[in-house]
């Protein structure tokens, strides 16, 4: 069992939704980060002050899957996030010690379901 | 390392900015050159500039004037309201990142529109010229230079109407420029025509128009759902299909309304000033009306019941439902009986739900907010139906005419069409209308005000 970290644009989370329930991965929780990286941050300027920002809007993706279910799931994000330019972020993948469904109680494999 | 400046995108930002910065410069030089030309021009054409208005007599009362300067300053005073009304209905109704744009872009255009109608339109549109001594302004306590007030509120109405209509992808000076334009001397020619100094042709009860075939009588607007908010309307529609869809509007359709609360409270500002439009185009204390104010009620709350039936209690469709009601009562506001003006509110209202519905899904015009159905089509509808419920016929005051008002809101619609596809036609080949697909990206607030609408979110 893994789990899958992926940090991509805001404006891709909608293709990496449809490209992942395309791949049959229906389950996931989303959340919205700052991040930065390589990706340069910009200026904002108001009543003459200057401020840098740098910690720009991500999407936070994280997917609990089989170890069968790594490679279509990495391959459905990459596909549908990746342009090419600085900025399309990072895919983790930690080991997922257990995993427990709340509602039967049933753990492993079967839990990720 | 200043990381920030080695992006290629952001350089390319900071590089249009600076660019952009020497072409407003530019603009402004000759926008002032052009201004002081005009108003040369037009005080040297009247020989004797006149800072009271040619219509009807002035009285002596110092009380009839002071109470006259109270109620159009009030008047004034209350769409001035509207147009923070129109700033947030904008703000609520577009993406967070383009929500700052909404509201520089209100306040600004207000303000060059006030200045174009100071020195160009109102002269254009009443013959009435501020650049006299100070003591002919004060005359009767200076009525005159509240009555433009007023009349500046209703003139503003037309860029602000556009904005709302080009949001989140319009290069901010070419917009100010149009706008500019409309409010200095295509609005201006509208309301001379139907308000103004030469409305007895078309207005008048014995004028060309009401000698016509058919039209037993002159046209009438009383508040201006055709001069003010068809005009806008339309105005805005050329603009809009110019423009074109915002990215990716009709590929994924990811585009969501920023704040509901924020577009309800716009709303609810234009529906209190509004019986400021209305009331107040009644232009003096003694001419004033409660039926107006009660028939723009009975719109409001037909527009609104209307607009909830059809769309299922839709928020934004409730809200603007009552601004379609308002829009389309304008007109008649003085001569429908209340039942008759709150059928003319819900007719209006479900037909804003139903072009709305239609204009941006079926054909695929991405009029943000909506303003060609809201303020082109129920500002038609309101000019068309003074004409209907207005007749005595239909307990009405009478002394409209339904062909004259068909006759006149076609040539308005004609007038703004073809004028507005020239300016902004012009526009797009020359400087070009819209932000480039990086600007839009980033969103207006970062490109144009490089602020966003919650600066301490950012990190």
């Amino acid at each position: 069992m893994k789990m899958i970290i992926a940090i991509i644009q805001p404006e891709k989370l909608e293709a990496v939704k449809s490209s992942l329930f395309n791949a049959e991965v229906h389950k996931m929780s989303v959340s919205r980060v700052r991040g930065c990286g390589q990706q340069a941050g910009y200026d904002e300027h108001y009543r003459g002050q200057v401020k840098t920002v740098n910690l720009l809007e991500k999407i936070r993706l994280e997917i609990a899957v089989n170890d069968n279910f790594v490679e279509p799931t990495v391959r459905a994000i990459i596909k549908a996030a990746k342009t090419g330019k600085i900025g399309d972020g990072k895919i983790f993948i930690m080991p997922l010690e257990e995993c427990i469904r709340i509602r039967t109680e049933e753990t492993g494999s079967v839990a990720i379901g | 390392m200043s990381v920030h400046h080695e992006d290629e995108l952001y350089l390319e930002m900071e590089k249009r900015m600076r660019k952009t910065a020497t072409a407003k410069m530019w603009m402004c030089v000759t926008a002032c050159v052009i201004a002081c030309g005009l108003s040369g021009a037009a005080l040297a054409e009247e020989a004797v500039p006149a800072a009271i208005a040619p219509t009807g007599d002035v009285p002596d009362n110092s009380l009839i004037q002071t109470t006259n300067v109270l109620f159009l300053l009030l008047g004034a005073v209350m769409i001035l309201a509207m147009h923070g009304g129109f700033a947030f209905l904008e703000v609520g109704s577009v993406r967070k990142k383009n929500q700052v744009n909404a509201l520089n872009k209100i306040i600004c255009e207000w303000s060059f529109s006030a200045v174009l109608y100071f020195l160009i339109g109102y002269p254009i549109s009443r013959g009435v010229s501020f650049l006299v001594p100070i003591s002919q302004l004060e005359t009767n306590h200076g009525v005159e230079c509240v009555r433009f007030f007023l009349l500046l509120g209703f003139a503003a109405c037309v860029p602000a109407i556009i904005s709302g209509g080009v949001a989140e992808r319009a290069k901010f000076w070419t917009n100010v420029l149009a706008g500019g334009i409309f409010v200095g001397l295509a609005y201006p020619v509208i309301e001379a025509f139907t308000w103004g100094q030469y409305n007895s042709w078309l207005a008048g009860a014995d004028g060309w128009l009401a000698k016509f075939p058919f039209c037993r009588a002159g046209f009438h607007d009383f508040a201006g759902s055709v001069v003010v908010h068809a005009t806008g309307g339309w105005l805005a529609l050329p603009a809009i299909l110019l423009l074109g869809p915002r990215l990716k509007r009709y590929e994924d359709n990811a585009i969501k309304v920023s704040s509901i609360p924020f577009l309800a409270l716009g709303s609810w500002a234009l529906i209190v000033g509004w019986f400021g439009f209305n009331v107040m185009s009644a232009g003096s204390l003694s001419a004033v009306s409660g039926l107006v104010a009660i028939n723009s009620l009975m719109a409001m709350v037909g527009g609104t019941i209307a607009a909830m039936m059809i769309s299922r209690n839709d928020a934004g469709f409730v809200h603007n439902g009552a601004l379609a009601g308002l829009v389309a009562i304008c007109a008649g506001s003085d001569l429908f009986h209340p039942i008759c003006a709150l059928v003319v509110g819900a007719i209006a209202g479900a037909l804003f739900v139903f072009l709305f519905r239609v204009e941006t899904e079926d054909w695929k015009i991405d009029d943000v907010l909506g303003v060609w159905p809201l303020h082109g089509v129920c500002g038609t509808w309101g000019g068309i139906a003074a004409g209907i419920f207005g007749t005595e016929a239909l307990g009405g005051r009478g002394g409209v005419s339904f062909f004259s008002q068909l006759l006149v809101t076609a040539a308005v619609i004609v007038f703004t069409l073809v004028v507005s596809t020239a300016v902004y036609g012009v526009l797009k080949i020359t400087a070009g209308i819209r932000m480039d697909a990086h600007e839009e990206k980033i969103g207006s607030d970062l490109a144009i005000h490089l602020i966003q609408a919650n600066p301490e979110e950012a990190l």
